[in-house]
């Protein structure tokens, strides 16, 4: 039957998604399943729904072997780890780029090829939108749907470098496109896309098979809340009224040496400092913390190494890195001095 | 042995197998015959996957039906506990909640 015969095949191709060794194992089976629904269901073709969810487990089952080497406690810290980050990032630039990005803001709008009133946000906007709102989601108890808003924002953090102009584009013909207006109102940098893009993978492979208890949903919401109120109302410099730090274009922020992100990365370092020493003094009681840090730390690294536009950031960061490293060690030799038995004791004075 | 909570595409999946061994299409069937948001095949056999390697389910037979493949599956003991201890965690919070909803005059 030439219909049934169709539908087999557009089954075959869904199940493409899935790794060799399981469709050997499993696309007999599976196949009969899909085809008995759309028989009983009148179907000849399989549904957007069936395209979506065959799309999204079969990259779960590629992708399940490598997350199967990391503990299940421990992809769920460094999953919780990576979204206060990426929520930390996320709401500086979401409130001090792209929600104040109206022109009339500019000190200067005497210039031919700038609009003079409107409101021009890039692309990344959503993206920054995707990580509260996935954020928000898991605190909710919904952490595959929460998932999916944050493989979303991740997917379009990935592309909004060549999205961002057709985008404004779109939003303003023959304006915002133009050369002499990308330093103003270009993407945001590369290596920022960058850092939210790991920082999402973390964040969407580590929870790819966690539930969430009550307790890593506190420890979530306590770290986002930590991370809002110390990011929000500080990276515009320390100069700023508090109102003021909330507006300006996106240059101010994106590319503006000691502002926005530039202040954020000139803090990084110490950050990083901090967190690992935190990392120590925990995993003294509870090692499994050290690894989850290390690897968050990862792309803040890269938002140091690449973020700073300023000289004390590169100068900051060697000192922190020698630090990390000193550190590092300390949490090395107390991991192996314990996995050895060896224990502090106080020997009563005779 | 305390679990974590259970998945709900898990939990589900358990569920149906609770009145006897079924096959994947027969397990979809108990699953939208029970109510709430319909179960997709990638969704079912990933929890599958999960159950069968938490030791929870455990294939029983296989045949072939009109030249499709049938395998069916039914919960193993530990699966049967697993499934009666979230089923006894889930009464209580329903319990609990109904109990709190009755206080403001809400019947659920």
């Amino acid at each position: 039957m030439s219909g049934a015969g169709s539908l087999e095949e557009r089954y075959r191709r869904l199940l493409r998604a899935y790794p060799a060794s399981w469709r050997a194992r499993r696309e007999e089976e599976v196949l009969a399943v899909l085809l008995d629904d759309a028989q009983a269901h009148g179907r000849s073709r399989p549904t957007a729904r069936e395209v979506l969810d065959l799309a999204g487990a079969g990259l779960a089952a590629r992708v399940d072997p490598v997350l199967g080497l990391v503990g299940e406690r421990t992809r769920r810290r460094i999953a919780t780890l990576a979204t206060v980050s990426g929520v930390a990032l996320s709401v500086p630039a979401l409130l001090q780029a792209e929600l104040p990005s109206r022109v009339t803001r500019l000190p200067s709008v005497a210039v031919p090829w700038l609009p003079t009133s409107g409101w021009w946000p890039s692309p990344a906007l959503a993206v920054y939108l995707g990580w509260l709102v996935g954020a928000a989601v898991i605190l909710a108890g919904r952490p595959s749907a929460g998932r999916t808003w944050l493989a979303a924002s991740t997917a379009l953090a990935a592309v909004t470098p060549w999205l961002d102009a057709p985008v404004r584009a779109w939003l303003s013909p023959g304006s915002l496109t133009s050369r002499a207006a990308q330093p103003f109102f270009g993407p945001p940098p590369r290596y920022f896309l960058g850092v939210l893009v790991c920082l999402g993978v973390l964040a969407c492979s580590a929870t790819a098979r966690t539930d969430a208890p009550t307790r890593w949903r506190t420890a979530l919401g306590t770290g986002l809340l930590t991370a809002v109120v110390f990011f929000a109302p500080w990276t515009n410099g320390p100069d700023a009224s508090f109102w003021t730090r909330f507006s300006g274009p996106p240059f101010v922020f994106y590319r503006s040496g000691g502002y926005g992100l530039s202040a954020i990365a000139l803090e990084v370092p110490w950050l990083l400092a901090a967190a690992v020493v935190t990392a120590l003094l925990v995993g003294l009681r509870r090692p499994g913390w050290i690894a989850p840090v290390l690897v968050v730390c990862i792309p803040w690294t890269y938002l140091a190494a690449f973020g700073g536009l300023g000289s004390s950031a590169r100068v900051g960061f060697p000192f922190a890195l020698l630090l990390t490293g000193v550190v590092g060690t300390l949490i090395a030799a107390a991991a192996v001095a314990r996995s050895a038995g060896v224990r502090v004791v106080r020997v009563p004075r005779t | 042995m305390t679990r974590s909570q259970l998945q709900e595409p898990s939990f589900r999946v358990l569920a149906a197998l609770a009145s006897g061994p079924k096959h994947g299409y027969a397990i979809l069937q108990e699953i939208a015959a029970g109510g709430g948001a319909a179960m997709r095949a990638g969704t079912l056999y990933a929890a599958l996957d999960r159950l069968t390697a938490e030791g929870l389910v455990a294939q029983t037979g296989e045949e072939v039906v009109e030249g499709r493949l049938r395998r069916y599956y039914d919960l193993t003991d530990d699966g049967v506990q697993t499934l009666a201890e979230e089923t006894r965690r889930l009464r209580a919070n329903v319990t609990a909640a109904a109990a709190g909803l009755r206080l403001r005059g809400v019947t659920a």
